[in-house]
Parts: structure tokens; sequence; C-alpha cells
């Protein structure tokens, strides 16, 4: 019943996508569904195609797992000793409201361009696994925590059986979030920054050239791996916390 | 080494509780506190469990021992099974170094635990879908499963039917031999059933500690 509701709702999204493609009647403002698959089907017969994907993949992953690390530490940290929270809560707050652009921009200016993708994705993704994991922490119930006075139990079996449980679907959202951002920014990053063989570079190319359907051929790309690593990466986490 | 508790002062913001509480408690011994709510009673457990800090005073005794409570409510792992939670507090060291083995020596020990309190079948359930009673055993099992020198128990028994908390009670009192058990409790029956030494926790400022049996 879900699955004929969903097939229902893409179908839905095509036709009207077609209907607005034949009204408009001009491929470079809106291709057609067959334009658009045809150059899909062109794009992966080339090697560049793969090249891309798997260079953007790898460059946004990598800033994906940097920021989850880094997240978990800065959280903890900041639960540790109250005055480096405060200086870690000003900085990611800092970092959540500074815009994309503005980041790309600075960026570029430190790291190469291959390089920028994973540390935008990097930075986007780092303020709200810190501001999850730190919530979780924070919710960890104090009369747990007695508990574990009481007994002694020593800080592996408290981490294990009372922060990890607690710390968990604030943990789960983070990623759920974080995998959304860390693509949308890396893109856009690539974009900007233009490092060979990127997903953000063929982009570029076909908005340079007017090459509409190519550039919704690639947008459907970015959507299809943005969703397949989602889904992998949140049965990864489910399965492990 | 005997506890003693002497002229303890314990307030929560404008609201004093302890003023002048003093207590002797023999190695070994079981008393069994009582008196009227908001007296304080969890409060000297909690003092006791090194929970608390008093305002005041002074506490010898305690230095080194190994102490294991009951709590007013359960304050299991919610997620975990009744197996696990008392598994969790458990010395493991003293059933066998080898893995395998020492878990299955865990197991029969454990059902041997919850059996006692009428707990068999059910440890593998996750506590959450047990009953408030239940829960309670679990808790209480815990207590006595953890190597505790000092027992601390307060109102083991709430939620539990009457013959429930016999067995409780005479499970307490056969798993506590030779330990120092501290209970808070409105039931004298339940002092009785235990076999502790109850002392009457009177007016905020007064020093207690009354034999009444």
């Amino acid at each position: 019943m879900i699955y004929r509701r969903k097939i229902i709702a893409v179908l839905v999204l095509l036709v009207t996508w077609q209907c607005l493609s034949m009204w408009v009647d001009k491929s470079v403002f809106l291709p057609s569904v067959p334009d658009t698959l045809h150059a899909l089907i062109s794009l992966a017969r080339t090697k560049e195609f793969y090249h891309s994907i798997a260079a953007s993949f790898v460059r946004i992953a990598a800033g994906f797992i940097l920021a989850m690390i880094a997240g978990i530490f800065t959280a903890v940290l900041a639960e540790l000793n109250a005055q480096i929270g405060e200086i870690l809560q000003l900085l990611m707050q800092l970092m959540k409201s500074i815009p994309v652009a503005s980041f790309v921009i600075l960026v570029l200016l430190w790291v190469h361009s291959a390089q920028l993708s994973i540390v935008i994705s990097f930075l986007m993704v780092l303020p709200v696994v810190f501001t999850n994991v730190r919530g979780g922490i924070r919710q960890t119930d104090a009369k747990l925590l007695e508990m574990a006075k009481v007994f002694q139990l020593g800080i592996w079996k408290k981490i294990k059986n009372i922060y990890l449980p607690a710390v968990r679907p604030a943990f789960v959202t983070a990623c759920s979030v974080g995998l959304g951002f860390c693509w949308k920014s890396g893109i856009a990053a690539e974009v900007i920054g233009l490092p060979k063989n990127s997903i953000g570079g063929e982009l570029y190319k076909a908005k340079l050239y007017l090459m509409t359907p190519e550039l919704f051929a690639w947008t459907i790309v970015i959507v299809a791996i943005s969703v397949l690593f989602e889904k992998l990466v949140m049965w990864g986490i489910r399965r492990m916390v | 080494m005997p506890i003693e508790m002497k002229q303890i002062k314990k307030s929560y913001g404008d609201q004093k509780v302890l003023t002048n509480f003093s207590i002797f408690i023999e190695d070994g011994e079981k008393i069994c506190l009582m008196g009227e709510s908001g007296i304080g009673k969890t409060t000297i457990l909690r003092i006791l469990a090194g929970l608390t800090k008093p305002d005041s005073g002074q506490i010898s005794g305690l230095q080194g021992k190994k102490v294991s409570m009951v709590f007013q409510e359960n304050r299991l792992l919610g997620w975990a099974n009744a197996f696990e939670n008392v598994a969790l507090v458990l010395n493991q060291k003293k059933f066998g170094a080898e893995k395998k083995a020492g878990k299955t020596a865990i197991a029969n020990f454990l059902l041997q635990e919850f059996q006692a309190v009428g707990l068999h079948d059910y440890e593998e359930k996750p506590v959450a879908q047990l009953s408030g009673g239940m829960r309670q055993r679990v808790a209480i099992v815990r207590a006595l499963c953890a190597e505790g020198e000092i027992l601390l128990l307060d109102e083991p028994f709430t939620g539990l039917d009457a013959a429930t908390k016999t067995r409780a009670a005479e499970y307490i009192k056969s798993r506590a031999e030779g330990r120092t058990v501290v209970m808070v409790t409105h039931d004298l029956q339940e002092a009785i059933q235990i076999g502790a030494r109850v002392v009457m926790v009177e007016n905020k400022n007064s020093v207690c500690a009354e034999r009444i049996n």
C-alpha cells in the first residue's frame, strides 16, 4: 500500500514535469522527461561520469565521517569542561549562522579546490552533530548516573549502558539531518571550487553551456546518491548503536 | 568497623531536613529507619551512599566499604532485561576468567536468584515490559547480588503484594547475612520480617536512634 502510494506520487510529479516542459516548450529552460533521461543515459556511457561520482562521493563522505568523529569528541569535551563548552557552543553557533557561500570563498583561500568539499561538508555537519550529541548527553538520566555511582560501575559500563542509550536518538537525528546537509553543501562547494572530476564541476559545465537536460540529469544523480548514502549510513548506524 | 553518623546537618535551600542527626550502626547490624514523611530518612540513606554531602557533622566507618542500594524508584535500565540489569553490577571475575564458562555460571546463578523472588520466566523480558512489582523485585535482586558490604534499602517493598513482600523479605534476610543493612520503611511489619532494629527518626531537630524492639 505504501509502495503504491509512493509510485503514484512519483508518477504524478513526472507527469506534472512533462506537462510543464511541453507548455514551456523550450528544452533550455525546462527539459522534458525523455530529454533528461536521454542525457542521463548518454552521461552514464562515459568514464568521466563514474569518476566524477566516485570522487565527489569520497570527498563528501570523508567530510561527513570527520564531522561525526569531531562532533562527538567536541560534545563530550563540552560536557566535561563548562568553560570549553561555552567556547565550543559559541563557535558552533557562529558556524551555523555563516552562509555556505561565505565559508566556501573563505576556505578556498586556505585549501586546494580538491579538498574544498571535504572541508565544507565537515563544517556544515559538525555543528549539527555537536548540538545533538551534547543535547543527548545532557538528557542522560541523572538517577541512573546515581545508580552507577552507588554500584561503582566503570566508565565503559556507564558509557555503554547509560550514556549511549541516552545519546542514541539524538545521534541518529544528527546523522539524518547531517547527511542532507553534507550533500547539499558539498556539491555547492564543488560548483564554486570546480575541482577536477566532480559532480559540482559537471553541474557548472552543464550550466555554462546551457545543457539543461544534463543539468537535470546530474541533479537526479545527486538526489539518488544522497538518498542511497543516507539509507546506507542510517542502516549502519541503527545496527551499530 | 561500625558506622557512626554524628550531628549531621543537611538543608535543601531553606528547607532544613536534618538538623542534628546521630546514629551508631554495628558492623553487620540490620536497622530500620522509620518516621513521618519528609523527615529525612532518604537523605540519611543518600548520605550513607555518598550521593549527598551533609552540610556538617561527622561520619565514620564508611571508608573502603562497598555500598549497594534499592532506590525508592527502581532505577533500572529500561531497555535492558532483568538479567542484564543484574549482571551489570556483578563482579564477573568471581564467576571465572573464561568468558563462555563465566557467562554460563552467571546465567545459572541469576536464574536461582530470580527464582528466589518469584521472577523466573521473566528474566529475559525488557524491564520496561514488567509490572511495577516485578521491577521492584529486579531492583532488590540487583542490590543483593552486588558486592556491597553495606546494603541500603529505601522502601524496598513498594508495589509488592503481601505474599510477594514476604518472599522478598525472606530473600533479603537470607542474602544480607553478615552485611550491614539500613532500610527505610513506614511499615513496622517489614522491619520485623527482615529482623531489623527499629530506629525512629523523630522531629527534624532531634537526636534520634531509639531502639524500639
